[in-house]
């Protein structure tokens, strides 16, 4: 037999493969349900006799539980259950692989219901089930909690000192080194180093250093957490929920329960937004127990405020780089002393901070230093490249004021630095094949860069970022059905477009159209198990899974047009979809048809965990406005460069990269968590948690440069989180260039901005 | 023969920041290494396996597996754990 499926393996950005589907911009499978209104999201769930739950949370952001009194609530008429935490099983003290980072369960079941001590605001302590939500809201102010408020520490620096409040009393700080012998705040500390930097900054001409402040955010999903549990007498337990992955809901869930997986389905239904903050469960497992308690489906759906204070940010940072150059352009020494906050409990994701901090940089000696803190916020969690974005604010702005002092280009400073294929990491590992260097020589070479900028308070700015891919576990199914059709059955959750990307990568293989597969995203008793929707892995590897189970099919086609033809099969070949052999042919759909009434059905299956994930990096470009009179920061126009290595539904990537890039932006200049001196939250809405919209932005300008993942058949790198890792760099860049005024913390929002040009022009 | 790249914090106790060792898989190379360098193994092993808290780079690709096969010039690194959005 032979055939003939086009690859990416061996081209480059200047020789591409040319592609029947990939590449093309086919509308989204789900994209009439979506725009309709029609789609099924948790909170469109009501099944019969369900019931409706609600927490209560702690009002101090540290304090001891004395006791919890839940009798008027349960006398309440309507009332059906109250729960805490000691209707959970004892934790296990256990660590374990969730794929994409780890999680030791009894924090977890501790942040899910508080045990002896509350450790943030709105953390839960108690939740009641009723028959209607109202009730469900009264039924928990009635809930009794007695607190001994404890103080609190909420910012990084502070829960470092000695001296400092503890949050964990057996918090030994993890480390590869020797353990210290009394607990602390500082629940890990990470060291890399490469060269030797005494050596590296002797040989510097300049040397800059500098401390940067990033405050805490929140991805901003649009849908707010949502679940409903309906736990059967028969010991079955069915949970329909937004997640980014069913999969590890379950793994969390039988965890926590201390039930089987087996006895498990999570239903995962459509998801409005989670880049990273839906991983880890929090109202599932309540919701679970109350539906036990009860013996009705129980619905959950947080509030706006819930979300903010009781989910997971991402962490606030302070950060201490030096990087140093010699007069002829070359970076020669880096250092870095990071630590971020990792919330309430351990874990945070100061360990790829620490792992991306020079990440676009080949430097010959560095040494980084990073610190997860525990505070009273709540528990951070991933969003959107975990922990690169703040770093590249620091190492952007280095590299630019080492550019500027040594009147160097600022791309072509980047140039002369950038990491390519077998620099090594600070942390060790050498890169394979990266595009870098061509996302820089694709903005030097736009037109947005050689357009000149003109205008009183106007600056440019650029910036690079970096993030990790994920390989990790991906299982599809795919039936070929008699019409020629295909479905496709796959476990990973759809946040992106991932349903278009991979089809279209199914169709490829098969050489039918990307409307010929019908892709469903199926729950954890219909699909093999498939790790979570993030670390851009999606397209990459239910990618490549799709691709293998399309192989699959096409070799059971093969079989049956060899019995039609009565021939070899090694005799028939396959060309765009066009099976050939003994003088005749048939196309995918009529060889479907065919195949349908003479046999077992086709159905193709693949099951992956591909280990060449890769890198990506991006280059962003933004030229801004400064309001002297006000501090704010008006955008005129950006441009968003990114290695997607090959682009399979462009629309999809340039989606990713805008979106990334919105939310880069409302990072720099306006998100954070106001925290009161009692350590509460008190923007805890959109109206006050200030996100972008379209009135603030302009459309984000896309460059997609397509340097091929080798490791991959269509050569995908993953898309999802390099976009939101330039901005605040760039931004911050471009500012200073506006008004003359470096800024070294995050958000530059009006009055930071307002305060660094007022000191400036009065020459303090 | 793997050449293991020691994390900076464990090289008190093999004073060098690289050490080239035989084994056939990753396992093997650490327990090679806790003969030679006592000590080694308990930072990077949880319950026979690898800590959670880590993941290793194998000839620059990313695992988690101490079955991993090393072959005659194999780097190892041993990094922290990520996750992604």
């Amino acid at each position: 037999m032979s055939t003939e499926v086009a690859s990416d393996k061996t081209q480059t950005t200047r020789n591409p493969v040319k592609y029947k589907v990939i590449g093309t911009r086919p509308v989204r499978h789900d994209g009439a349900d979506k725009v309709t209104g029609k789609a099924i999201y948790t909170d469109d769930m009501h099944l019969p006799n369900m019931a409706f739950g609600a927490f209560v949370r702690s009002p101090h952001a540290h304090a001891r539980i004395v006791s919890i009194d839940t009798t008027e609530a349960e006398q309440m008429p309507g009332v059906l259950a109250t729960c805490t935490s000691a209707d959970l099983p004892d934790p296990w003290d256990k660590v374990e692989d969730l794929g994409e980072g780890c999680v030791n369960y009894a924090h977890l079941s501790g942040n899910v219901l508080a045990r002896r001590k509350a450790l943030y605001k709105g953390h839960a302590v108690a939740a009641v089930v009723a028959v209607d939500s109202h009730l469900a809201q009264e039924a928990a102010r009635r809930i009794k909690v007695e607190y001994e408020p404890l103080p609190a520490t909420m910012w990084v620096l502070d829960a470092m000192r000695e001296d400092a409040p503890l949050v964990h009393d057996d918090l030994i700080t993890h480390t590869l080194g020797d353990k210290p012998a009394q607990p602390s705040n500082i629940a890990d500390h990470i060291r890399f180093e490469k060269g030797c930097i005494k050596e590296g900054f002797a040989a510097a001409d300049v040397v800059i250093e500098r401390e940067f402040k990033t405050a805490t955010v929140h991805q901003g999903y649009i849908e707010p957490h949502a679940s409903v549990a309906m736990w059967n007498e028969d010991g079955r337990l069915k949970i329909w929920t937004a997640t980014q992955g069913s999969f590890v809901v379950r793994q969390q869930m039988a965890a926590l329960l201390k039930i089987p997986v087996s006895q498990i389905t999570i239903v995962p239904c459509e998801i409005g937004g989670g880049f990273g903050g839906k991983i880890s469960v929090y109202e599932q497992p309540v919701a679970a127990v109350l539906s036990q308690k009860c013996g009705r489906p129980v619905k959950i759906v947080m509030r706006r405020d819930e979300v903010f204070e009781a989910t997971g940010p991402t962490p606030g940072s302070f950060m201490r780089v030096k990087l140093g150059a010699t007069k002829d352009g070359k970076l020669v020494a880096g250092e870095a002393w990071l630590a971020y906050d990792a919330g309430a409990f351990p874990g945070g994701v100061i360990g790829p901070g620490c792992m991306c901090v020079f990440s676009c940089y080949d430097l010959p000696h560095a040494s980084v230093d990073g610190f997860d803190v525990v505070l009273n916020k709540p528990k951070t969690q991933a969003y959107r490249a975990p922990g690169s974005t703040h770093v590249a604010f620091a190492v952007e702005t280095i590299i630019d004021e080492l550019a500027g002092q040594l009147e160097i280009d600022p791309i072509e400073f980047r140039l002369n630095n950038a990491v390519r294929e077998g620099s090594r990491r600070v942390d060790g590992p050498v890169y394979p094949r990266i595009g870098l260097v061509e996302c820089l020589e694709a903005v030097r070479d736009s037109e947005h860069w050689k357009s000149p900028l003109t205008g009183p308070n106007r600056g440019r700015g650029i910036a690079c970022g970096f993030w990790f891919n994920a390989g990790l576990k991906s299982s599809v199914a795919a039936n070929v059905n008699a019409d020629g059709t295909v479905t496709l059955i796959e476990g990973s959750t759809d946040i992106g477009g991932s349903r278009a990307s991979i089809a279209m990568q199914l169709a490829e293989t098969l050489g039918i159209t990307a409307e010929a597969v019908i892709p469903q995203v199926a729950d954890t008793d219909s699909v093999g198990f498939t790790d979570v929707t993030g670390g851009s892995r999606v397209t990459f590897s239910t990618g490549l899974a799709a691709y293998k189970a399309g192989l699959d099919i096409q070799g059971q086609m093969i079989e049956r047009a060899s019995q039609i033809w009565e021939c070899e099969p090694d005799s028939v070949t396959v060309t765009d979809g066009i099976y050939s052999g003994n003088g005749k042919s048939l196309s995918f759909a009529e060889l479907a048809t065919k195949a349908d009434a003479m046999g077992e059905p086709v159905v193709g299956r693949a099951a992956v965990n591909p280990q060449g994930a890769t890198n990506a990096f991006g280059v962003h470009l933004v030229d801004l406005e400064v309001d002297p009179d006000t501090g704010k920061v008006t955008i005129l126009r950006y441009t968003a460069c990114q290695d997607a290595g090959k682009a399979i539904h462009p629309s999809y990537v340039e989606g990713q990269m805008q979106g990334g890039t919105a939310q880069g932006i409302g990072w720099a200049l306006n998100e954070e968590y106001f925290y009161d001196s009692n350590g509460h939250m008190r923007n805890a809405s959109f109206l006050d948690y200030r996100m972008p919209t379209c009135y603030d932005l302009p459309m984000i300008e896309t460059i997609i440069v397509e340097v091929p993942n080798p490791d991959h058949p269509f050569g995908v790198r993953g898309a999802g989180e390099v976009p939101i890792v330039p901005p605040p760099g760039a931004i911050a860049n471009g500012i200073f260039n506006a008004a003359g005024k470096r800024l070294f913390e995050l958000p530059m929002s009006p009055p930071l901005v307002w305060k660094a040009i007022n000191e400036q022009q009065h020459g303090e | 023969m793997a050449i293991v790249f020691i994390p900076p914090q464990m090289r008190q106790l093999t004073g060098k920041p690289r050490v080239e060792v035989s084994g056939g898989t990753v396992r093997a190379v650490v327990e090679q290494l806790e003969l030679q360098y006592p000590g080694v193994r308990e930072r990077l092993i949880e319950e026979d396996e690898l800590s959670p808290a880590l993941q290793l780079s194998v000839d620059h690709v990313m695992t988690r597996l101490l079955s991993t096969k090393i072959g005659a010039t194999t780097e190892i690194h041993f990094l922290p754990v990520i996750g992604g959005g």
